[in-house]
């Protein structure tokens, strides 16, 4: 055929077909062909092939070229190809021959190409498939879902359930309602109208999908919650004429719900509890989120926390890392660790003790719960330390201590325990103790000491323990039990005190007891005696010494009623020149707790008489020394007291006999002895000078030596009167003597002494006046002696009561408790206060060491006449 | 020749120092007596040129002597013959009017010293001038 035949055929056939000229396969095609065009029409015609079509160029070339080159007819059916004849690719569906067409050299000079397409017998076919597998899945789904599934045919309102309602909602098949009616009769009252609405209004405004939530009825009459999901189904006038949903039970994702929140609020209040400490943290052990507690317990800020900034590292001492490091190992391993306690640091140095527990809630997320325990740690600590120190102080005691748990059973004993018993505490501890029980004592220690641990009684108990050499000793055991403040025994404590030496004197003692108790209460008998006829006064007082108790004795000295003496009336048995000197005395000591001593007439009622007696009180002291009270006695001391008086007027006596004696040597030493010697040395020299007229040179010589020895005896014996009586004394007044012993003290022993007299003095009795000289001698010769100096004072004196003479120095001075040794020869401080004391005279003496020293003597006027001086 | 009158309550001393004095050959004793009331009594006349008085006489004192004597006699020498050796006796004795204290120690000294008074000069013993 020829390009015009054939092209002629083409054109003319109702069939699509084109042909396909020369090299370039230019398009000619007819009327039929035009649909598969698109819009590449009419640029086509004409056209080479390949410029037309270049989008399956690459399913052409082969075709073509098996065509031209081998002149073979190729069938294509439904072949599937990509076009984009309307701009935009588009797959299409052809069934398409191809055959070689001659030209006039009858070589092949074109194609002739069949056209028909099949796109949409192909799609519908596939539609249709698609529908089958999709309703065939369908019915798999329906059938293998818990949901619930329904299928209204939104024609006719019928409606169809897959097999889970039955299952879920509890109703059967017939029961089952095969219309949309029955759906909205189940739907809760309070929910239906707002599910209608919506439905509708989503089937109404073009919806693909509707959802919503609501209760459904069970078939048991209760209600379920659902979320209800459909989709519409359209036709492509977009009409709605199916709907498709499934119902979703949702009473356990609500229970769940309610459960979550339940378990939510419940976390939220467990991380509110201030004792626990909440922290959540990743497996690199950085801080994620903790409760405020756990911020106040580490006292770690959240602001660092929410920064991710924290981690174990900063709160945990460096010691107690490798703790914090195995437990983070078994939290990996395990999933979670053992709880345990650690010593942590808070950034402000302070350290806290925590209890910690932990476990791995998911892959990187681990939580810990802390509690601080630190006050607990802190009285552990105490507890430990005071046992120590218990223990330590227990093993210093010289007796046997031990501990035992509430059964009894010993845990501790001291160091004194092993010692004695040579049980070491191992040994001793539980009932081994009883070992150290002696064999005849320990059936009876154990019964005992097992009914007091039953009854928790006190155990006391005597018996033999063996010592470690072997011998056995006596002891007081006891033991008590301490008790918890619910009244629990927590321990028993324990102790045995050596009672050997006490328990062997014992039976001695008991021996001795027996022996004296005959000679006691006969020497008891003796006692009652003594005091029920003794002369003692006894009296005792309240502390201050106001209050008195009854003292018959008193009474029956003084013959004073009870009723007198409990009111303080003593004074009127008590010789009132010494009253004052009572109360003196007794205030000084009630006032300084020292010992109360003085000497005092008291009445005698029998006698009726005064009489002296000297008192005595002491002090009765407490336990701390306070004074509780007064004891005290009285002693009759009259005898000694006249006795002192006595002897006191004969030593007076003796003194002013000795004087009377020392005058009478002085003057006859002077009017006899003197004169009688001066006679006899004229009388010498008279022989003497007649010896040497005679030139009897030798006697004359002889005369004349005893002449010197005469002339020593005369001032030998001057100085005798002199001493003995100052010639003075007998004829001047006291001043006078006083100025011839200035003269005397400064010529003989070069002491300078002022003398201060007043103008008129009284005239003074010999004995007085003698006496008072030796006294201002006495004393300028202590100064003399003593004082280190050569000056003094004497002041003499008279005011209307006393006479009163001053003697003083500034010398070295003296203690007044040593001024009984600064004494002259024969005639001492003592003495001097001895004699003044005669002719009621007193002496007081002012001196410190290295301050010099005063005397003053006083002496009452009214006895400046020694005739007054009582006998 | 002096006359020298002795008051002296001693008897031994009366003798002896009659006896004494004697020895001295420019002196006389023209009378001795037992107290300074006797001496006022039995004064001698014509008056004596010196007259020794002991210190201690019974009754009025040697001294008292002296100032009595003084007030009849001003003037008249009077030497205090005494056994006592203080020297406030020597003041006294000079103060009451006497021209010499004699002590009774040394007899030598007491014709030395009778000369030395009725010379006009004062004496006191060898033994009170130190």
């Amino acid at each position: 055929m020829s390009l015009r035949t054939t092209a002629g055929l083409v054109v003319a056939s109702p069939t699509p077909m084109i042909l396909l000229w020369g090299s370039q396969l230019v398009q000619i095609y007819n009327d039929g062909y035009r649909e598969v065009m698109g819009n590449k029409h009419p640029r086509g015609l004409g056209q080479p092939r390949r410029e037309c079509w270049p989008e399956i160029w690459e399913f052409n070339a082969p075709i073509f070229e098996k065509v031209f080159e081998r002149g073979e007819s190729l069938t294509f059916e439904n072949q599937r190809l990509v076009l984009e004849r309307n701009d935009t690719p588009e797959e299409a569906y052809f069934t398409l021959s191809f055959s070689p067409v001659l030209d006039d050299n009858g070589d092949i000079g074109g194609v002739l190409a069949t056209v028909l397409e099949t796109t949409a017998q192909m799609k519908r076919a596939r539609v249709e498939e698609a529908l089958r597998e999709s309703d065939e899945r369908y019915r798999l789904v329906g059938r293998a879902t818990n949901d619930i599934i329904w299928d209204w045919n939104l024609k006719d309102d019928s409606l169809e359930w897959n097999e889970a309602i039955v299952s879920r909602l509890g109703y059967s098949k017939a029961e089952l309602g095969s219309t949309i009616e029955w759906w909205y009769e189940n739907i809760h009252p309070e929910d239906r109208s707002q599910v209608l609405r919506g439905i509708h209004a989503a089937i109404d405004g073009g919806m693909e999908t509707w959802s919503d939530e609501y209760r459904f009825r069970n078939q048991d009459g209760t209600y379920g919650a659902f979320l209800d999901r459909g989709y519409i189904a359209r036709n492509s006038a977009g009409h709605a004429y199916r709907m498709i949903g499934s119902m979703l039970d949702l009473t356990e994702r609500r229970r769940m719900e309610e459960a979550l929140r339940d378990s939510e609020r419940r976390i939220a209040r467990v991380l509110k509890i201030e004792t626990v400490g909440v922290l959540f943290f990743d497996m690199q052990s950085t801080f994620l989120e903790a409760n405020d507690t756990f911020l106040r317990m580490t006292g770690l800020r959240r602001e660092a926390l929410q920064r991710g900034e924290l981690s174990s590292e900063l709160i945990t001492l460096p010691e107690w890392m490798p703790r914090t490091l195995q437990a983070f190992k078994e939290l990996k391993a395990n999933g979670r660790f053992t709880p345990y306690e650690k010593e942590l640091v808070r950034p402000d140095g302070t350290r806290w003790w925590g209890l910690f527990a932990g476990a791995q809630l998911s892959e990187n997320e681990c939580v810990e719960f802390v509690i601080d325990i630190t006050a607990h740690k802190h009285a552990e600590q105490a507890r430990y330390e005071s046992e120590t120190r218990f223990h330590a102080i227990a093993d210093l005691a010289p007796d046997m201590l031990w501990q035992a748990d509430p059964g009894g059973q010993r845990v501790w004993v001291n160091r004194r325990w092993t010692e004695y018993t040579g049980q070491s505490s191992q040994e001793a501890n539980g009932y081994g103790w009883m070992e150290a029980i002696h064999p005849y004592d320990r059936n009876a220690v154990l019964d005992k000491y097992r009914h007091a641990v039953e009854t928790g009684m006190r155990f006391r108990d005597e018996h033999r323990m063996r010592r470690s050499d072997g011998s056995y000793g006596w002891f007081l055991v006891e033991a008590v039990p301490i008790c918890n403040d619910d009244g629990d025994i927590t321990h028993w404590f324990g102790s045995a005190n050596d009672i050997h030496d006490q328990r062997m004197t014992m039976d001695r003692l008991e021996e001795l007891v027996a022996e004296r108790t005959q000679s006691l209460a006969e020497s008891e008998e003796r006692f009652r005696l003594l005091v029920t006829t003794s002369a003692q006064i006894i009296w005792s007082t309240d502390a201050t010494g106001r209050k008195a108790e009854d003292s018959p004795s008193w009474r029956a000295f003084t013959g004073q009623d009870a009723e007198s003496w409990l009111k303080g009336d003593w004074k009127r048995v008590v010789h009132p020149d010494d009253v004052a000197s009572i109360e003196r005395a007794w205030q000084r000591s009630t006032r300084s707790g020292q010992p109360y001593l003085v000497e005092y007439r008291l009445w005698h009622a029998r006698s009726d008489n005064w009489r002296w007696v000297a008192a005595r009180g002491i002090p009765l002291r407490d336990g701390v020394g306070k004074i509780v009270g007064w004891f005290g006695t009285n002693t009759d001391i009259d005898e000694r007291k006249r006795a002192e008086e006595e002897v006191r007027r004969m030593a007076y006596s003796l003194t002013m006999a000795e004087q009377e004696e020392r005058r009478r040597v002085s003057q006859i030493l002077h009017d006899d002895l003197q004169q009688l010697l001066y006679a006899l040395q004229m009388k010498l020299r008279m022989v003497s000078n007649r010896l040497t007229l005679d030139r009897q040179m030798a006697f004359a010589d002889m005369v004349e030596e005893t002449r010197e020895l005469i002339k020593q005896a005369i001032g030998t014996t001057r100085q005798l009167t002199v001493d003995l009586s100052p010639p003075i004394l007998k004829t001047e007044g006291l001043a006078d003597a006083l100025e011839w012993l200035q003269r005397q003290m400064l010529e003989l022993h070069g002491l300078d002494v002022e003398l201060i007299t007043g103008r008129t003095m009284p005239a003074l009795d010999e004995d007085l006046r003698v006496l008072l000289f030796q006294v201002v001698r006495e004393l300028l010769f202590n100064v003399k002696k003593h004082a280190g100096v050569d000056r003094a004072t004497v002041e003499l004196k008279q005011t209307q009561q006393d006479l009163i003479i001053r003697v003083e120095d500034q010398g070295l001075g003296m203690h007044k408790a040593t001024g009984a040794e600064r004494q002259g020869t024969g005639f001492g401080l003592s003495s001097v206060r001895e004699r003044l004391r005669q002719v009621g005279g007193r002496m007081y003496i002012e001196s410190s060491l290295g301050r010099g020293m005063q005397v003053i003597i006083r002496v009452p006027c009214n006895t400046l006449s020694v005739g007054n001086i009582k006998e | 020749m002096a006359r020298i009158f002795v008051v002296e309550d001693n008897p031994l001393m009366r003798d002896m120092l009659t006896e004494f004095l004697a020895l001295e050959a420019s002196l006389e004793v023209v009378g001795v007596v037992e107290s300074a009331e006797a001496a006022l009594e039995r004064f001698p006349v014509p008056s004596p040129d010196l007259v020794l008085i002991d210190m201690s006489l019974p009754g009025m004192s040697g001294m008292e002597l002296i100032r009595k004597l003084h007030e009849q006699q001003p003037g008249l020498p009077c030497a205090m013959l005494s056994g006592h050796g203080e020297k406030h006796y020597v003041e006294q004795a000079f103060d009451a009017g006497a021209s010499g204290y004699i002590l009774k120690g040394e007899p030598d000294e007491l014709p030395l010293a009778i000369q030395q008074i009725l010379a006009g000069e004062a004496f006191v013993s060898q033994e009170l001038q130190r």
